[in-house]
């Protein structure tokens, strides 16, 4: 489907552009997080631990007296970016093994699908565990062992599409036309699949945000002092009773986001069930 | 020399199935050539190769024995990287779908480029031009180019795959029943345009159909098939009503106008052709199961094709010299 029509029809939906105005609030407050945040998010200062919201302090102050509302801020770079950085190194790994396989077919096919199903025999996080335990704990490394199961999804969805588009007649008549298989798959296999993979895509974020909050509350991406979401849940869980604050904000964050990047994932995906039909 | 030569062509495919795999011989040892500037009308019903016999020709697909050569030169070189056709722009292809044989996100422009971008060393406003004229040829107005393909309606966007077709000024245009996902009276216009573009320059075709009006309206010469084998040829049209396989006359008899339906009986034909017989090891003639002639022959052997007079050929055991 065509791009622009795809996303006017997502726009068509009052949900999608809610939660789409949400994300890009939330985008917006991390990319100006230095321009934003009231205080340096390392900032200690240990007169002023567990304080309450203030006008000062938004959202109160940690057990080192550091500004959670500054912290959550550069926290939405660390997560948001790493998670895209995650996402989009998995999409075109994917994407790209996918349409090799999907439009080569044959032997170089049944290489890359079997290659698929034999990943997708390992349980995620304990692969993340022992590859994280072989190289050392750091968000870089859970990355790469996030990598190595995350381009699946891609791969085997791009994989189907291409195969189908390729034996479309329009593929024939642009060998016909002198194009090479490189600017067939260029010009008319991948423009033809992006939506497609767009909603994957998007649905796929949600799922990378999760889990890199996840490893970071495990200890094992994100390092302190650094702000990351999980990593503050983490640090808040020790003073759960007496301060919830603190555990409260990066949660709430995290659940923004994954919520409305999953609901305009959904939408995407009924918004390309409706072209089918 | 002649511009097309299809030399004892085979293309078969693997069929899988549970517990039964064979090998399907979709074009079975076709052989003919083509004239600088005549048109080829290829007949035979669904499944019976012509499509892919099509495909062989424009080297879409590598035959599995036998050779097609363009202008004396093979139209199928793997060793090329990626593939790149070697007759690219030379050798058209019209399809029957229109809305499949473009890409839905490309405007009518842009289809039409495709090949100029590809082919041809022209600057930018130069190409803009060649598609403005070729688009005009066709009949679509300048002021229609930018729509896409989705916005066409069927007859519309069948002319702008012929524009596209004739962008690099092809020898060969071969057309794979370019009428049949038409409405009627948009077949005749469609029809009409080839007609005068053929007129015009020294293209030649080779038009893929099961329609033999539209055939007799445009080729010169005529190639029955059934079950991936030639069952009939004829090099001049007027022996249009001469043709004497018992497949051809069954096809004839088909045409609702024809010879005021004095055949009537058998047109109402309606078995479905066995794909036993384009099996490998098939030894028979293909169309024994159907031939209200057959002969205990024609199960045992395959009828040769050989000449019955001036400019005729044809493989059956019931017809003599």
């Amino acid at each position: 489907m065509n791009l622009k029509k795809f996303f006017k029809k997502l726009m068509k939906r009052k949900m999608t552009v809610f939660f789409g105005v949400i994300i890009l609030v939330i985008v917006l407050a991390g990319i100006l997080a230095p321009l934003i945040a009231p205080h340096d998010p390392l900032e200690q200062n240990l007169e002023l631990k567990f304080s309450m919201p203030s006008a000062e302090y938004p959202m109160g102050t940690d057990h080192l007296g550091r500004c959670i509302f500054s912290r959550v801020l550069f926290a939405t770079r660390t997560t948001l970016g790493f998670s895209m950085l995650c996402t989009v190194l998995a999409a075109v790994i994917g994407i790209t093994l996918g349409i090799i396989a999907g439009y080569k077919g044959g032997v170089t096919d049944t290489i890359i699908m079997r290659l698929c199903d034999v990943l997708y025999a390992f349980p995620g996080i304990v692969l993340v565990m022992a590859i994280v335990g072989v190289i050392g704990v750091g968000i870089f490394n859970i990355i790469i062992a996030m990598l190595i199961l995350q381009w699946l999804w891609y791969a085997r969805v791009s994989r189907n599409l291409a195969a189908s588009e390729k034996v479309r007649s329009y593929v024939a008549a642009a060998r016909l036309c002198g194009a090479s298989d490189w600017k067939i798959i260029f010009r008319h296999i991948l423009p033809n699949i992006i939506p497609n993979m767009l909603a994957i895509f998007t649905v796929d974020f949600g799922h990378t945000i999760m889990s890199i909050s996840g490893y970071s509350f495990l200890g094992l991406g994100v390092q302190a002092p650094q702000a990351e979401w999980g990593a503050m849940i983490n640090e808040g869980r020790n003073y759960i009773n007496a301060d919830p604050w603190m555990m409260f904000w990066p949660g709430i964050m995290i659940l923004l986001v994954v919520v409305s990047v999953n609901i305009i994932g959904d939408h995407m995906r009924d918004a390309l069930d409706g072209q089918s039909s | 020399m002649e511009l097309l030569e299809v030399d004892q062509a085979e293309k078969s495919y693997n069929i899988r199935k549970f517990g039964n795999s064979y090998r399907l011989m979709a074009v079975n040892d076709v052989s003919f050539s083509l004239k600088k500037g005549s048109c080829v009308g290829l007949v035979g019903e669904s499944g019976c190769g012509k499509s892919t016999l099509g495909r062989l020709i424009t080297g879409l697909e590598k035959p599995t024995k036998g050779q097609v050569r363009f202008l004396g030169e093979s139209v199928y070189s793997a060793t090329k990287r990626g593939r790149k056709l070697p007759f690219a722009g030379k050798i058209q292809m019209v399809f029957q779908d229109s809305y499949d044989a473009v890409n839905p996100r490309y405007t009518a422009e842009q289809i039409v480029e495709e090949p100029l971008r590809n082919l041809m060393h022209l600057s930018v406003k130069e190409r803009k031009m060649k598609v403005s004229e070729l688009l005009r040829k066709v009949g679509i107005p300048d002021s229609e180019k930018n729509k896409y393909a989705m916005e066409f309606s069927g007859g519309q966007l069948q002319r702008v795959c012929i524009a596209r077709a004739l962008a690099c000024e092809p020898q060969l245009l071969v057309l794979d029943e370019p009428l049949s996902s038409l409405d009627v009276s948009v077949q005749a216009q469609i029809l009409n345009l080839l007609g005068d573009i053929k007129d015009e320059g020294n293209l030649s075709y080779l038009l893929i159909s099961h329609d033999l009006e539209a055939i007799y309206y445009l080729a010169d010469s005529i190639i029955v098939m059934y079950g991936g084998q030639i069952m009939e040829q004829i090099d001049d049209i007027s022996l249009f009503y001469e043709m004497k396989h018992p497949y051809t006359k069954m096809l004839l008899s088909s045409i609702p106008s024809y010879r005021n339906q004095e055949e009537k009986s058998e047109t109402a034909e309606s078995i479905w052709m066995d794909l036993g017989v384009q099996k490998e090891g098939y030894t028979g003639c293909p169309y024994y199961g159907r031939c209200p002639e057959g002969k205990e022959v024609c199960k045992q052997k395959r009828p040769e094709i050989r000449k019955i007079r001036k400019g005729q050929t044809v493989a059956c055991h019931m017809i003599d010299d």
